[in-house]
């Protein structure tokens, strides 16, 4: 097999290498570590791909076909490989090879070279399961399979859960610790019940014990109650008796008190407080009748003058009124008096202003003449100052005699004066002229005026009977004002002989009160035996006061007994005595814990019972919480599925004991086997890494032997050049190479050796891999200072 | 003389762990336990029993529940109400903690416990006395019914939890019973417990039964479950085995040949199939070296075709035929085999048992046989066949 190509992206540089790799020996020199590790990965292929992002590698296997490889990385970042063969020019997806490369790295580990006792060192010390056959190497991994149920000592099902001993163990101790405890729980829930059961009945006893003694000490109480009743019976007998000696002195005081109101007179029933009440208003009324008779009297006879007055004043009124003018006065005529009256001197004021007004136009009619002689004279001034003006100055006599510039403006202003004054004189006679047709007019309306007013008189006249208004009206008001006395009069005279009316009536009145209250008071008189009414007041005080003497000595008897009598008291006063002896023998049979001092026990031991009593109550209320709890943790628990799971948990273990037993019996039998057959497979190998030894040196005396030492395959070099450090490299090649040649199949892969160390590669070294890169393709991997010097026929490829 | 009914029962065993099982059904099995004591009940109560009698283990206290001793507690209510009474002596199961437990479950006042070590009577009607007592490891090695002495006229019925000597397939002895105790004991009846199945030990007159467990624990017992109705009259003693309704379950033996275990194995537990039946396949005969395994893969097959399935595996590895003349052969599978059997062949104390040798060498031939499965497997991959000198 050939790789030809090589392209990968290293992660940690971002960066994509591509390189070309030709059969024979390829030298790749990097620089970059990381660069390294990448490349080798890639190449690698199986290994891990962390410094890689992507890779494709194109191979030509031995049969000539052409494989691409591809690695990518996908979404999720996990790589995903993929192998296809170009055969024709399509792509075929193939599986994936196992294996394209061999790969190792020298200097080799695993070379612990120590001296052996022979003086011999060792090249390499391997792990017998790493270099022997695939026979043997099976062995090793069925011997590695039982070691791994002896240590794990898993049970089958268990290994596929990866579940390991300690961890079912651990397992199963705490299930049994679930049901342990679990039943310690049941057993504290019996023994908490059990508890309580006890404590309920221990408090009830306590309850009926303190209830036993609060039963004496209430006994006591009752037994101070009984005699506090007693001694308030006693007391009341006391003021029982007490009651009876009082009673006794406001008897005696009674009995004197009436002996003495029975010897005054009307202790016969005379002076019954409502006679000797209606003796005593009949007296005040007969005095008070007698007082208003007078009255009455007095004021009756001024009713009686006072009738007469209006009699007199009435009948003077009446003359008055008969002989007063005019008794056919009327108001209603004096009402139309008045209106014409009112008419007459409205048209005597129309008359006068007429008059007014004519003798107003009158004087303008007188100044008519003015004005016709203004108009004239003005018209003459006029006409001789125009004429003077207009005439020639040759008219005038002489020079003197004519006229100035001065006499023309003197006449020119006298012209004009004149036409003024001819002007007013005109206007003025136009007036004076409209003003005669005005006074006619007047003229004419004060005669009517005139005739109306006379014949308004006449009516007034006619109507007043010759009298003037005011007459009339004083007539008119004269009668009217005896008539309202007249009424006045009536009146009062009515009033006055209702007042003398009720006068007599209220005289009678009296004087029949007078008479029956007379009647009255000496029928009681006769009956009661006195001749007046004072004698009987008098003698009805003195017995009131004797009457009151014995009722107050009566009352002090009634209130010295109470409301009872003296025999009633005396009953009382025996019932208390035996109520009394009753009390006292009840007392006597109270027991009394203080007699025998039993109290301080029975107080002292209540104490301590309730103190307990509240002790057991506090332990009630925790071993009820406890119980709780207790029933609470009880259901978090399946004590079935615990109990289930720890008896399974138990064979389990029982089986893996078996199965270790069985494991460790199959693993000494298994070793055995290795033991007989790895001494040959080793001698097989060494002659293996002889024989590539010897190609790779072209040294016929080279060799290799192994020997099986605690479990390890130690390779030995032998020859000559035994001790030759260039001749141990390529021993350990050779070895290396024998190796993976056993396990490789029928294609020659590539051989990809690194050599990341600062130490330069020995040219035998080199000169050994040239020689093996005549038989397979050779990939030297190597920092640049480590490299010497190549070979013309090598392939470098310098990565920067 | 009135008839006396009398229903006998003993190891129930409820809340038992129920180990035999798998996880998934156990569950379900521990509630058929619940439903088969409900079972004796409802018939104490139907056929107007006047005793019901449970000769011991009627619970495992350590793993008894709560909800189960509830129910329990509710069926003796049941009885109770039908004026049925219960007697009920402690088996090896419920020592746990005193019999707190079973004192619990058995305090309703139709119920009397036998907790005393020695002989105690109860007379539950007139004219009827129950003896019982309690079997614990300090009177264990005693004959319980030499002690016994049964006094007064009238039916004299014994409840215990003990041996019979001589019953087949009773292994334990806890306090033993002899036939020749028996028959001077004076007992009309002796219910016994112990044994899970049922089995009569009756000697002449007297009469004594094992009536067995009501419901398959395990698959140490087969067939059909059972009680006894118990009738004492005038004329004797009569015992009517009443059959306990419960699921079926088997024990079958497969007996498989080298070269057609698998298809032998397969073809029975396919006829066998069904979801209602638990099912212990004790698989016999011969396996080839590569068969190793087939009992574990077979059981995963088939484990879903039915309500429960085990399958033990007591097979032995057949010896191949022999590719190379001596112990150095290369063929590893025939070098490991050869040791084994020269393992099992060989004297003295070093010797290991056959069990372990024959574990050990499955174990070994399994190991082996992944190993090349795994080359196998690479090498195909690889395409370049096997490598040399390993022609397996």
């Amino acid at each position: 097999m050939l790789i030809e190509r090589l392209a990968f992206k290293v992660r940690a540089r971002r960066r994509a290498i591509q390189t070309d790799l030709a059969p024979g020996l390829s030298v790749v020199s990097v620089d970059d570590p990381a660069v390294a590790r990448a490349f080798v990965s890639a190449l690698r292929w199986t290994d891990d791909f962390a410094g890689v992002l992507w890779a494709d590698l194109a191979l030509v296997d031995g049969s000539g076909s052409r494989i691409a490889l591809a690695l990518e990385r996908g979404a999720d970042g996990r790589i995903l490989r993929r192998a296809t063969e170009q055969s024709g020019g399509a792509l075929d997806p193939i599986d994936v090879p196992s294996r394209h490369v061999m790969a190792f790295a020298l200097p080799t580990e695993g070379g612990a070279a120590r001296p052996y006792p022979d003086g011999r060192t060792a090249l390499l010390s391997l792990p017998l399961s790493e270099v022997l056959p695939v026979a043997e190497t099976r062995l090793c991994a069925a011997i590695a399979a039982m070691d791994s149920m002896v240590t794990r000592t898993c049970t089958q099902e268990d290994a596929g859960s990866q579940a390991c001993d300690a961890g079912r163990q651990t397992h199963r101790t705490r299930l049994e610790a679930l049901v342990d405890q679990a039943h310690s729980l049941r057993a504290r829930r019996v023994a908490l019940e059990s508890r309580l059961s006890w404590l309920a009945e221990r408090v009830s006893f306590i309850d009926s014990r303190l209830s036993y003694i609060e039963s004496f000490l209430i006994a006591c109480a009752e037994r101070d109650d009984i005699q506090a009743y007693i001694e308030r019976l006693k007391t009341y007998f006391r003021e029982c008796s007490q009651r009876l000696l009082s009673a006794e002195t406001a008897r005696a005081a009674l009995e004197e008190a009436s002996a003495r109101r029975a010897s005054c007179p009307g202790n016969d029933g005379a002076f019954e407080p409502a006679i000797a009440s209606e003796v005593r208003s009949l007296d005040g009324s007969l005095r008070e009748l007698e007082r208003k008779a007078q009255d009455c009297e007095a004021r009756l006879s001024r009713a009686s003058a006072w009738v007469a007055r209006l009699k007199v004043e009435q009948a003077l009124v009446h003359e008055k009124i008969r002989s007063a003018h005019g008794p056919d006065r009327s108001e209603h005529m004096a009402s139309q008096a008045r209106t014409l009256t009112a008419i007459i001197l409205d048209k005597e004021e129309a008359l006068d202003r007429v008059a007014s007004q004519i003798a107003s136009a009158d004087r303008v009619l007188m100044q008519r003449r003015l004005a016709e002689r203004m108009t004239i004279a003005g018209a003459m001034v006029a006409a001789l100052s125009l004429m003077a003006i207009i005439l020639p100055a040759n008219v005038w006599p002489s020079r003197a005699a004519s006229i100035p510039e001065t006499g023309v403006s003197i006449l020119l202003a006298l012209m004009a004066a004149g036409l003024l004054s001819t002007v007013y004189g005109i206007r003025r006679g136009i007036e004076i002229e409209g003003r005669a047709e005005a006074r006619a007019a007047l003229d004419k309306e004060r005669a009517a005026l005139a005739r109306q007013l006379a014949w308004n008189r006449q009516q007034l006249s006619s109507m007043l009977g010759g009298h003037t208004l005011d007459e009339y009206v004083d007539d008119l008001n004269e009668r009217r004002r005896l008539e309202m006395r007249r009424d006045a009069i009536a009146d009062e005279m009515k009033e006055a002989l209702a007042d003398s009316a009720r006068l007599h009536n209220l005289a009678d009145f009296v004087r029949v009160s007078a008479v029956r209250a007379r009647e009255r008071l000496a029928e009681i008189l006769r009956a009661t035996g006195f001749t007046s009414a004072s004698s009987y007041l008098d003698a009805y005080e003195r017995y009131r006061r004797l009457d009151w003497a014995f009722q107050d000595a009566l009352g002090r008897l009634e209130s010295a007994l109470g409301g009872l009598t003296e025999a009633g008291i005396e009953m009382d006063m025996e019932i208390v005595a035996e109520e009394i002896a009753q009390a006292e023998a009840g007392r006597d049979a109270l027991f009394d814990a203080r007699a025998n001092g039993r109290l301080g026990e029975l107080s002292e031991e209540y104490a301590l019972k309730a103190a307990e009593r509240e002790r057991l109550t506090s332990e009630l209320a925790a071993c009820s919480l406890e119980l709780e709890h207790t029933h609470s943790e009880l259901g978090a628990i399946d004590l079935w599925e615990a109990a289930s799971d720890a008896a399974e948990a138990a064979i389990d273990d029982e089986r893996a004991a078996a199965q270790k037993e069985a494991a460790a019996c199959a693993r000494e039998l298994l070793q055995e086997l290795l033991d007989a057959r790895a001494p040959e497979a080793c001698m097989r190998l060494a002659e293996s890494v002889s024989e590539i030894l010897r190609f790779i040196t072209e040294a016929r005396d080279a060799s290799v032997t192994c020997a099986v030492e605690d479990g390890k395959a130690v390779f030995f070099p032998e020859g000559a050049r035994r001790a030759d450090e260039c001749m141990r490299q390529q021993a350990r090649l050779a070895v290396e190479l024998a190796i993976r040649e056993s396990a490789d199949g029928r294609d020659v892969v590539p051989l990809v050796v690194e050599h990341l160390s600062p130490t330069p590669i020995l040219a035998g070294l080199l000169a050994a891999l040239r020689r093996v890169s005549l038989t397979r393709q050779v990939i030297l991997l190597a920092s640049p200072g480590a490299l010497p010097e190549c070979a013309p026929t090598d392939h470098v490829v310098t990565i920067a | 003389m009135k008839l006396l009914k009398i229903l006998h029962t003993s190891d129930i065993h409820l809340d038992h762990v129920l180990t035999d099982y798998n996880r998934d059904c156990r569950n379900a099995r521990r509630a058929e336990l619940v439903s088969a004591f409900d079972f004796l009940v409802d018939e104490a109560i139907r056929q107007t029993a006047d005793i019901m009698l449970i000769a011991g283990d009627l619970l495992c206290a350590r793993s008894v529940s709560d909800s189960t001793a509830s129910a329990v507690r509710e069926g003796f209510r049941r009885l109770a109400r039908a004026s049925i009474f219960a007697a009920v002596v402690p088996g090896e199961a419920e020592e746990v903690h005193s019999l707190a437990m079973l004192r619990e479950v058995c305090s309703e006042p139709n119920v009397h416990l036998f907790s005393g070590e020695e002989w105690s009577r109860v007379s539950p009607l007139p004219g009827v006395s129950v003896w019982g007592l309690r079997t614990t490891s300090r009177n264990s090695t005693t004959n319980a019914l030499a002690n016994l002495v049964v006094e007064g006229s009238g039916v004299h019925i014994g409840l215990m939890h003990g041996t019979f000597s001589g019953t087949p397939g009773l292994d334990s002895s806890i306090s033993p019973v002899t036939p020749t105790e028996l028959s001077q004991s004076g007992l009309d009846y002796l219910a016994l417990g112990h044994y899970h199945n049922m089995v009569n030990n009756s000697v002449g007159r007297a009469t004594c039964w094992y009536s067995g467990s009501p419901v398959h624990l395990g698959f140490d017992t087969r067939g059909e479950r059972h009680a006894l109705i118990v009738t004492v009259r005038g004329d004797g003693v009569r015992v009517y085995p009443m059959k306990v309704p419960g699921r079926p379950q088997r024990v079958v033996n497969i007996e498989v040949t080298a070269t057609r275990a698998r298809e032998q194995l397969y073809a029975r537990l396919a006829r066998l199939a069904s979801s209602e039946l638990c099912l212990r396949a004790e698989v016999e005969g011969e396996t080839e070296p590569g068969d190793v395994g087939l009992v574990d893969r077979a059981e995963q097959d088939f484990r879903s075709r039915f309500f429960h399935l085990t399958v033990a595996d007591h097979t032995t590895v057949s010896c191949p035929p022999w590719r190379s003349s001596d112990l150095r052969s290369t063929h590893l599978d025939e070098a490991f085999f050869r040791k084994a059997v020269r393992l099992t062949a060989e004297p003295g104390a070093a010797r290991k048992p056959p069990e372990v040798i024959d574990r050990a060498l499955k174990l070994g031939l399994g190991a082996l046989g992944e190993v090349d499965t795994f080359a196998h497997r690479e090498t195909r991959v690889q395409g370049q066949g096997q490598a040399a000198g390993d022609p397996d």
